[in-house]
């Protein structure tokens, strides 16, 4: 079964190498991100935080994104960079290392 | 008419005593006592609230009259308006309106209590210094406002949208802010945040300043740092708000609610340089909008509206 993984980079320390398997999910709480090299993951969007509200309609709160999603796709290695902090002020981008199996 | 805030603020408060001594005197104008049988003094003149099912027909039919009355749009992307009728008379309905008003304040993690004063504080500086009649109290129930310090960045739902969100979910996040954050950060960005939550948009959205941004450059920059698409550039930075968003200042880059832009991105090569703190305008602006000095009247106001709420057959509703 395929897993979605919610990483919270600013918040937890990332190991050095993440192991992940192919149809898996990774959903970064960030304002951006890119795909640097590799083409075992694949980079599914950059997305607004939303709720569907009680009145019945989804609703997005003013502000950067906060959820970037990748998918694993093919085993092989992959390095992302992942955008957290203010992205008008002091964005902070990290680099994160994953292998697929 | 008057374009200058304090001569309007000072007639405001004018029409508001003159109203008071009329609307909530126990005597009457001429000194003599009400009592059974006289006329009821505090049967003064009061503004009856329509039908729900007539308020979107009546905010189209204001707008007709005078479209000075159109609400703040929401962001458009080109001509197209993303907003239907309805969408208008819902945004209308995000201004918490001019009645005094207190948000209930909670957080969401378990927070001490010296943050947690903090953060209140910095929430009323829209009350203590820009005069706003709307302030924020903390809970220890669950709030109007509900302020997590998780991942997910700064952001807040926009003015009264923040009823609709599901009670465990937070209103406002704030990302990280603990006692050691620079005072400079709770004023950019904690009195930015609740500005959004009074229903003010972002200010670098303003056609004058969107217009200073170089779409090419601005492509080029995001995706450099963010890997943001034209699209999220767009609802980022380049969609403007609507033309008809008159109840607003002049476009200014100094308000607490711009963002601050690099000049890489601009036409000029000069940066927008964006709010750190409330500013003059910002201040005039709340204030006229959440007037606190309706206070004495609108409570009373309001209360005998909604007791007194009359409705008709809608087949005697009248087409405008």
């Amino acid at each position: 079964m395929s897993r979605l993984i919610s990483i919270q980079p600013s918040q937890q320390d990332l190991p050095a190498e993440l192991v992940v398997a192919v149809g898996d999910v990774l959903q970064f709480a960030a304002t951006g991100g890119h795909l640097r090299t590799g083409t075992a993951i694949e980079l599914i969007g950059i997305l607004n935080d939303s709720v569907l509200g009680t009145n019945g309609q989804v609703l997005s709160p003013l502000g950067a994104p906060g959820a970037v999603l990748f998918r694993a796709v093919e085993p092989g290695p992959a390095v992302l960079d992942v955008v957290t902090g203010d992205p008008w002020q002091s964005p902070v981008t990290l680099t994160v290392n994953v292998r697929v199996e | 008419m008057t374009s200058n805030p304090s001569q309007l603020q000072d007639a405001l408060l004018e029409i508001s005593r003159i109203t008071a001594r009329f609307t909530h005197s126990d005597e009457h104008p001429d000194g003599a006592q009400s009592g059974d049988g006289a006329v009821d003094v505090n049967a003064g003149c009061r503004i009856m609230p329509l039908p729900d099912r007539l308020w979107e027909k009546a905010a189209k039919a204001a707008m007709r009259i005078n479209p000075v009355n159109a609400p703040l749009q929401e962001l458009r992307f080109g001509d197209t308006p993303v907003l239907e009728p309805m969408r208008l008379t819902l945004f209308v309905s995000k201004y918490w309106g001019p009645q005094p008003k207190q948000l209930s304040v909670s957080f969401m993690e378990s927070t001490p209590s010296d943050l947690r004063s903090r953060i209140v504080s910095h929430l009323n500086a829209w009350t203590n210094t820009a005069g706003a009649g709307i302030s924020f109290a903390e809970t220890a129930g669950t709030g109007d406002v509900r302020i997590s310090r998780g991942s997910g960045g700064y952001y807040s739902y926009l003015g009264t949208d923040i009823k609709f969100i599901p009670s465990n979910r937070q209103t406002m996040n704030l990302q990280g802010f603990t006692m050691s954050t620079p005072e400079s950060e709770y004023k950019r960005v904690i009195r930015h945040e609740a500005g959004h939550t009074l229903g003010f948009p972002h200010e670098h959205m303003r056609k004058a300043l969107v217009d200073r941004i170089d779409p090419a450059k601005a492509y080029t920059y995001f995706l450099r740092t963010q890997g943001w698409d034209q699209e999220m550039v767009d609802q980022q930075v380049l969609a403007p708000l609507g033309g008809n968003s008159i109840i607003g200042t002049e476009p200014d880059q100094d308000s607490i609610m711009c963002y601050q832009l690099p000049g890489e991105i601009t036409f000029d090569g000069q940066p927008i340089r964006g709010g750190l703190d409330i500013n003059a305008t910002d201040s005039a602006f709340a204030a006229l909008i959440y007037p606190k000095v309706l206070r004495s009247t609108m409570d009373n106001g309001q209360a005998n509206a909604a007791s007194s709420r009359i409705d008709w057959d809608p087949s005697e509703d009248v087409n405008v």
